[in-house]
């Protein structure tokens, strides 16, 4: 069954998950739509993450998830491993919060960017490389050659997150889950990734989910806002409204906890 | 300890630490950097990665030897912690670090820890206890463990041992960003409230320019090593007058709902180990002026040519 608008790249729908007996997603229902950034917002431990990492099988270890995951017409959780494998990485990819970690230290980029390519898509070293020089490019990293040759910790934190934006775009994902991806690096690098995460998003039809607590995040890039509270969506809608005219009080109790801004100064 | 008070509590004067690696250039991760914190106040700490923000703060610690430049506290000069017992009147400079999972001890229980603190300062009457109830945790958990807590409880037992040792300056070098987000406001305040409470000067380092709003009387911008603009939060806040301030404000994104993408400030931070002739700022600043790739500006509250004091004034 395909969803019923034809832009919908992945839709949700009531999904539960629980881990040892406790229940921490009661039934979330999303729509990703190609071309758009769908921002999901709340706390910590309202399960924000949870549903990222269930799109992707990534679940932890002892946790049972039901409901429905759309993909292309397939459900992503009643997909076997196999095929799940086929589609993660290569159709729908993540970006990790902490590039510190998310990148393996002992691999130079140019590995870590050709290997899942290779795999995914079947293509020998040399184009592999080629198209590695290309993504770095298109990420904004100077010297994409020479780049290729280095090691992460040879870069600074927002090179490295530009570095794991490259890696999840490697193979032309339809989706893409971006957990927390400015929340380890400064506001002015952040500035740099948010323009990257919405200029890919607008260039290639990337359908982005991107987690964040960070509302002034949200209301920079995202089209699209849902709050999430205690493993529930209480709140969609179109960031204006949301963001403005919040329907839910859980979404205005967080809208007032963030510090009022006296007279905003354009720079 | 009390510390008689001479001045501000502490006065950092052009500073200047310098990390040394073998086969490597010096790299002076301080260039020059100038501070004051009074007692009783915030001063919040802020600038991007690798500016020189917790090697200053180490520096203060004495856990970073000053290549040049002078530390006081409480106007005796801050001495490198070396293999003796630290100068008793040194203990009155308290740290909380970045990172409450390796801060720490994991094999002593926090209440043990906390104790420590208390005989530094020679304090029988206070019990751990006493502590952990201050920064809001439960008085049984002073048998625990740290491997029993949650990050935000982690940081709040590092912060009860800092003040159990009666600072009058506390230094929080980072002490949120290894939190969650929901905790982080929450252990930023809960720092704050402690040491105006105890009369203590709080500095507050952070990349974190929101939180540093929130909690800080005054704020320090740092870049490359110096400090570039100094002011009380709520005028920096709405006139910042060093165009490395106004970029640091301009890209912080605002929740209004519009869907405005924040200004970018072009360029990399330059390497610390080569800094560029003339204003440290100069090759991303968008107002740059000849002056500024010749001179370097060596005056406050703005280091700027666009700021440049009256010929009278003071530095």
């Amino acid at each position: 069954m395909t969803a019923e608008s034809r832009t919908a790249a992945l839709t949700i729908e009531g999904l539960r998950v629980s881990i040892g007996g406790h229940d921490v997603l009661h039934g979330v229902d999303l729509t990703l739509e190609a071309g758009r950034v769908h921002g999901l917002a709340g706390e910590s431990g309202s399960g924000k993450t949870m549903t990222g990492l269930a799109v992707l099988g990534l679940l932890p270890h002892g946790s049972r998830a039901s409901g429905r995951i759309d993909f292309g017409g397939r459900d992503l959780l009643e997909m076997p491993a196999r095929e799940l494998n086929e589609v993660r990485g290569a159709k729908i990819a993540m970006v990790f919060q902490d590039p510190a970690t998310s990148l393996h230290p002992m691999l130079t980029v140019e590995r870590q960017l050709t290997e899942h390519m290779r795999h995914h898509l079947g293509i020998g070293g040399k184009e592999a490389r080629e198209r590695a020089a290309g993504l770095l490019a298109k990420v904004r990293i100077p010297g994409p050659e020479e780049a290729l040759k280095r090691y992460p910790h040879q870069f600074s934190g927002g090179m490295r997150q530009r570095i794991a934006i490259a890696v999840a775009l490697a193979c032309e994902p339809e989706v893409l889950i971006a957990d927390e991806p400015t929340t380890a690096l400064d506001v002015t690098v952040q500035a740099g990734i948010l323009r990257l995460l919405r200029g890919l998003c607008d260039d290639l039809g990337l359908a982005v989910l991107l987690v964040t607590h960070d509302l002034g995040v949200m209301s920079a890039v995202a089209d699209e806002v849902s709050v999430m509270k205690d493993g529930l969506v209480v709140e969609t809608g179109p960031r204006g409204q949301v963001l403005r005219e919040p329907r839910h009080p859980y979404t205005r109790s967080l809208l007032d906890a963030l510090p009022v801004p006296p007279g905003e100064n354009s720079p | 300890m009390t510390l008689p008070l001479t001045g501000p509590l502490l006065s950092v004067e052009d500073l200047v630490v310098e990390h040394r690696t073998p086969g490597r250039p010096v790299v002076k991760a301080v260039a020059g950097a100038s501070l004051h914190v009074a007692a009783g106040e915030v001063v919040g700490l802020v600038g991007e990665s690798g500016c020189g923000k917790s090697t200053l703060a180490r520096a203060v610690c004495g856990l970073h030897g000053a290549a040049s430049g002078r530390i006081l506290v409480g106007g005796r000069p801050v001495t490198p912690l070396g293999l003796r017992r630290r100068d008793p009147a040194l203990t009155g400079v308290q740290m909380v670090f970045q990172d409450p999972y390796s801060s720490l001890n994991p094999r002593r229980r926090v209440g043990a820890q906390i104790a420590d603190g208390l005989r530094t300062a020679g304090d029988t009457a206070t019990e751990p206890a006493d502590l952990l109830e201050r920064v809001g945790l439960p008085r049984a958990f002073a048998g625990r463990y740290p491997h029993e807590f949650s990050g935000g409880q982690r940081q709040r037992v590092a912060i009860a041992r800092a003040l159990a040792a009666r600072p009058s300056l506390l230094i929080g070098d980072e002490p949120i960003s290894a939190l969650d987000a929901s905790a982080q406001a929450q252990v930023a305040r809960l720092m704050r409230d402690l040491a105006v409470e105890s009369g203590a000067g709080l500095l507050f380092i952070s990349h974190d320019l929101s939180v540093v709003r929130l909690i800080a009387d005054r704020i320090a911008v740092m870049y490359l090593g110096k400090v570039v603009e100094t002011g009380p939060t709520a005028e920096v806040w709405a006139d910042p007058r060093h165009p490395y301030t106004r970029a640091l404000l301009a890209a912080i994104p605002s929740p209004d709902g519009a869907g405005v993408l924040p200004a970018e400030l072009p360029g990399d931070v330059p390497d610390p180990a080569d800094p560029p002739a003339g204003c440290r700022f100069h090759p991303r600043c968008p107002f740059v002026m000849d002056v500024c790739r010749e001179r370097e500006p060596d005056f406050g509250p703005a280091a700027c040519w666009l700021h440049e004091p009256e010929p009278s004034s003071p530095s």
